[in-house]
């Protein structure tokens, strides 16, 4: 299904390139997989001894993402849209949406074909989740191929996971454009999850090494504050609380805001009256 | 108590490096699971080494992979050492630990072979898929440019040829192998531009990125093609030069089919001889960039009596001695490396360029002249006898224009034929601006009718047997309103290249038979053209012509060239003919002696009389004698005419001596200076007078008032600026 979108030869180069950090295995690695390679680990490896506090971040992150998914789904919403989905590790999207309603349906889109093509072999059997290969900056390619691939109704709500994406598009990629784009793609009724770094609570020699690391990896990383964050929300109703700490969002429990604010993520849903 | 402290311990550990991933729930559930396995694995009967390898295998499947994880979960069962109570159990605990080092440790092993090996296939899969992309487009582009209409070809920048599409193979009808084993320098081709090779240097060597040219090429079978050539330059990752692609075209039919409808742009179909846009193109080229001390000259030539052969022998015939001519004038100009064009009809032009020594316009113009004397030989016919008249103009090639120099040449022409045909004149600038071009002429001829400026003069055929009057031939003059009384031969060869020679027929008819009719002229004669002959109306106008002067038919005699009758092929004038005949009107063949006709035609149509062509008396105007040969012809031609019962009429006597000679052969009628100059009806101021020239022959005529003696008078510039000229041709 994904592959023939493979040979789009408008970003897949003339070869993977395995020895460049890619911010999809590294990601793995900080939770605890093996989905990854030497330049990852190393690269990873180097942010963690810098800030040890990482795995943990990235657990909080892809724990949010449960709760917003769970969230979302006793909203009622039965289509996820995940872009930059990454190596599906573990707690994927498909996994707890069908696991508490089984017509649930999800589209992975990813631009590291490493991780779309192990994305396939995991989904393999599943009829009501596929994995594309596109660029969330190339919305009007990348929703051709999910419109093409006929997984998704348009007339129903549909959920646009951004999580842990947006802080890898720059500014001269015009994000907000882009949102707006995918935005207007969705029906009324649909939902925007978000959540994105920020250097806003942490010493700036923590998040500038960060930086300095990512410019090696397939994609930089490019903080940003709360209130950019929230402007990425325009055209959407924010769910209480609004943008918050990754962690505050919806907690299972209680949590110290000192506990919290070790996760320097703002996260967010909204839904698009 | 201690299952409590238990779960606290696991949740404890969890929580530290635990799986964030599950909700609460789920979490608190894997730490009850995890004491349940602990507690079971520590009673008397248990395998504590299969539990313990169970816990280290719960907390891997939770992603609790990191050593830290393996260290925290010792730490659990360690700290619940105190608690177990009894020896057994301790070693059941120790046996514990060390199944969950194995368990986790196999499980975290498991794990990473598994996902190793599953990164790896998803990134070897991902790169097969890459590389088939990458070797689809290649084959599509490898396709598209084996089957592209263009040729293709990538050489590197040592010019070694790499690749070459079938196209190009095609093209060249050179195989793959035979292409890469010449240089690109080897397509070199002998009519290759210098810029060509400069520019392919120069994208070689990257100061140029792209260039286009027109290029020629040799196939293998020796044929030459042209192409629109585009070489691109292709860089390597540093930028380096690194290869050139070629995109030829073959334009060769595109090319070969431009060069034609050049060359029929630029060439006569005819003859084959340029044209007069090439001629033009010469010209304007030789005037624009003219090299210090440049010498133009220009020849116009024009046919003498090709109007004649064309109407009496038939276009085919025409085209024939057109295309004989051609032959003869451009070997004629070779010597001299004139350039000879048609220009139209029976106009020719030669154009002349050089050093003032080298130039010798005059002498070309008479080795032209010299080459037509020859008779020409026409497939089929009798060899057919043309000349011709030149107009030469010689000048500075700097600062000339195209248009002057052949309005000179027009001129110089009209000189020519003016000065008796088969000659060759030079312009005279002061000539200019007392001369009329031929297209002047042409923009004036309509409405001459109808502006009144046609005027008819009239010359006496004196009766050499008494003296007396036996008819006046009308001849036409054009009183231009600036360029005064114009001869026929200025303007009626061009008016019959229209149909302008219509209404001028009809209007000297009309005024001839008027004038007829207010005299005491015994007859007229009136010169006919063949495109009267051929005019259904010719015979109606006659008629009414006649009646409205109320005329006897008899009087009105219709002079017609010999040589165009005699040839008529067609039925329509020889029906005119007859219908003139059956009206009453009298025949006279002009100009007779002059076409290849026998005699015999003469019995076709019931002649009254006949003109000795004036040509006969050319040889005794330089005061020559007729040979006795000559005379014995001549006199062979009056006996033959009179025994058909003709009156002969000899033309353009001027002399006395000329005078004795046609009487000595017997002719009965003369005409000619000699006798008397034409004159319009009312000659004088005294216009009420009928005025009859009188005639005392042998005496030349001397007009009252006119003190001049016969021998000042031959050349009369009173009544034309120029010779009589009849109508005729």
């Amino acid at each position: 299904m994904g592959g023939s979108t493979l040979t789009n030869p408008q970003w897949v180069g003339d070869d993977i390139d395995l020895s460049r950090p890619s911010v999809s295995r590294v990601y793995d690695f900080y939770l605890g997989g093996f989905h990854n390679f030497g330049p990852d680990r190393e690269m990873a490896e180097k942010a963690i001894a810098g800030w040890p506090d990482l795995p943990l971040i990235m657990k909080a992150n892809r724990a949010f993402l449960r709760r917003g998914v769970t969230y979302m789904v006793e909203q009622g919403v039965r289509q996820f849209l995940d872009i930059g989905s990454g190596i599906p590790t573990v707690g994927n999207v498909h996994e707890v949406a069908q696991g508490l309603a089984p017509d649930a349906k999800i589209v992975y889109v990813d631009n590291d074909p490493v991780a779309v093509a192990h994305s396939k072999s995991l989904l393999e059997g599943n009829a009501n989740a596929a994995v594309l290969a596109g660029d969330f900056t190339d919305p009007q390619e990348l929703l051709e191929a999910v419109e093409a691939l006929g997984l998704l109704d348009r007339s129903q709500p549909i959920a646009l996971l951004l999580n842990a994406l947006l802080h890898f598009i720059p500014e001269e990629a015009k994000p907000g454009e882009l949102i707006a784009t995918y935005r207007d793609w969705t029906p009324p009724g649909s939902y925007l999850l978000m959540c994105h770094a920020t250097n806003e609570l942490h010493p700036s020699t923590q998040t500038e090494e960060i930086q300095e690391l990512y410019t090696k990896a397939t994609a930089t990383m490019n903080f940003r504050g709360r209130t950019e964050v929230e402007a990425f929300f325009e055209g959407y109703e924010l769910i209480e609380p609004g943008v918050s700490l990754a962690a505050l969002w919806h907690p299972d429990s209680e949590i110290s805001l000192e506990e919290a604010e070790r996760v320097p993520g703002w996260a967010g849903v909204g839904k698009k009256p | 108590m201690t299952q409590k402290k238990l779960i606290a311990g696991w949740e404890q550990a969890l929580r530290s490096a635990g799986d964030p991933l599950a909700s609460e729930q789920e979490f608190a559930h894997l730490a009850e699971r995890l004491t349940m396995v602990t507690l079971a694995g520590l009673t008397p009967t248990a395998d504590a080494d299969a539990a313990g390898r169970r816990l280290g295998r719960l907390l891997a499947d939770a992603h609790l992979t990191a050593p830290r994880a393996i260290g925290q979960a010792l730490m659990v069962l360690a700290r619940y050492a105190p608690d177990v109570g009894d020896l057994h159990r301790e070693q059941q605990l120790v046996r514990m630990q060390g199944g969950l080092a194995a368990g986790h440790a196999a499980a975290v092993q498991r794990r990473l072979l598994l996902q190793q090996e599953s990164i790896h296939q998803a990134s070897s899969s991902a790169r097969d898929e890459v590389a088939r992309a990458l070797s689809d487009s290649e084959a599509r582009w490898r396709r598209l440019v084996d089957q592209a209409p263009v040729g293709i070809a990538v050489g590197d920048i040592d010019g070694n040829v790499i690749e070459v599409n079938h196209a190009l193979q095609n093209m060249f009808g050179l195989s793959v192998d035979e292409m890469r084993s010449m240089k690109i320098q080897e397509y070199i081709h002998p009519e290759d531009g210098a810029a060509v090779w400069q520019q392919y240097a120069d994208t070689a060597q990257g100061v140029l990125e792209e260039f286009k040219a027109e290029k020629r090429f040799v196939r293998k079978d020796g044929e030459g093609i042209w192409t629109n050539l585009s070489v691109s330059l292709i860089r390597d990752p540093d930028g380096d030069p690194a290869f050139m692609v070629a995109v030829i075209e073959d334009i060769t039919e595109r090319y070969l089919l431009q060069e034609r409808l050049q060359h029929e742009a630029t060439h006569d179909p005819l003859t084959g001889l340029p044209n007069r846009v090439l001629f033009l193109q010469r010209l304007d080229r030789a005037v624009a960039d003219p090299g210090p001390g440049d010498r133009i000259a220009v020849l116009f030539i024009d046919l003498d009596g090709f109007k004649f052969v064309n109407d009496s022998r038939g276009h085919i015939v025409g085209d024939r001695v057109l295309i004989a001519v051609a032959e003869r004038l451009s070997e004629a100009a070779l010597p001299s490396g004139a350039f000879v064009a048609r220009l139209a009809g029976d106009e020719f032009v030669a154009l002349l360029t050089g050093g003032s020594q080298d130039l010798v316009p005059m002498q070309v113009a008479e080795d032209l002249l010299a080459a037509l004397k020859q008779p020409l030989k026409v497939t089929g016919q009798l060899p057919v006898q043309v000349g011709a008249s030149v107009g030469v103009v010689e000048l500075a090639a700097a600062g000339s224009n195209s248009a002057e120099i052949m309005q000179a040449a027009d001129l110089a022409l009209h000189a020519a034929k003016e000065a008796g045909k088969g000659r060759v004149v030079e312009h005279d600038p002061q000539r200019k601006a007392g001369q009329l071009t031929r297209f002047q002429v042409a923009m004036q001829l309509p409405g001459l009718v109808e502006r009144g400026e046609l005027a008819l003069v009239y010359q006496p055929l004196v009766r050499l047997s008494d003296g007396d009057l036996h008819s006046v031939e009308a001849l036409l003059r054009w009183k231009h309103p600036t360029m005064g009384s114009l001869s026929p031969d200025m303007f009626i060869r061009i008016a019959e290249e229209n149909a302008a020679i219509l209404p001028i027929g009809r209007w000297v008819l009309d005024r001839a038979c008027a004038d007829l009719a207010v005299s005491d002229w015994p007859a007229v004669n009136i010169n006919v053209s063949v495109r009267q002959l051929y005019s259904p109306q010719f015979v109606d106008d006659l008629r009414r012509a006649l009646d409205r002067a109320e005329l006897e038919p008899s009087r009105l005699r219709v002079e017609i060239t010999e040589s165009v009758v005699m040839n008529l092929e067609d039925t329509e004038p020889i029906a005119v003919l007859d219908s003139m005949i059956d009206l009453g009107v009298r025949l006279v063949m002009d100009d007779f002696g002059t076409g290849y006709s026998n005699l015999a035609a003469l019995r076709r149509l019931p002649w009254h009389e006949l003109k000795l062509a004036g040509t006969f008396l050319q040889s005794t105007r330089s005061g020559r004698p007729w040979s006795p040969t000559d005379q014995r012809i001549l006199k062979t031609l009056v006996d033959l005419a009179h025994s058909l019962d003709l009156l002969v009429t000899a033309e353009g006597v001027e002399t006395a001596e000329q005078d004795a000679q046609i009487r000595g052969i017997g002719c009965d009628v003369a005409q000619g200076w000699f006798y008397a100059v034409p004159e319009p009806l009312h000659p004088s101021s005294d216009v009420t007078a009928k005025r009859v020239p009188p005639v005392t022959a042998p005496t030349p005529v001397i007009r009252p008032g006119s003190g001049a003696t016969p021998n000042q008078r031959r050349k009369p510039t009173d009544t034309a600026p120029m010779n009589t000229i009849q109508v005729r041709r």
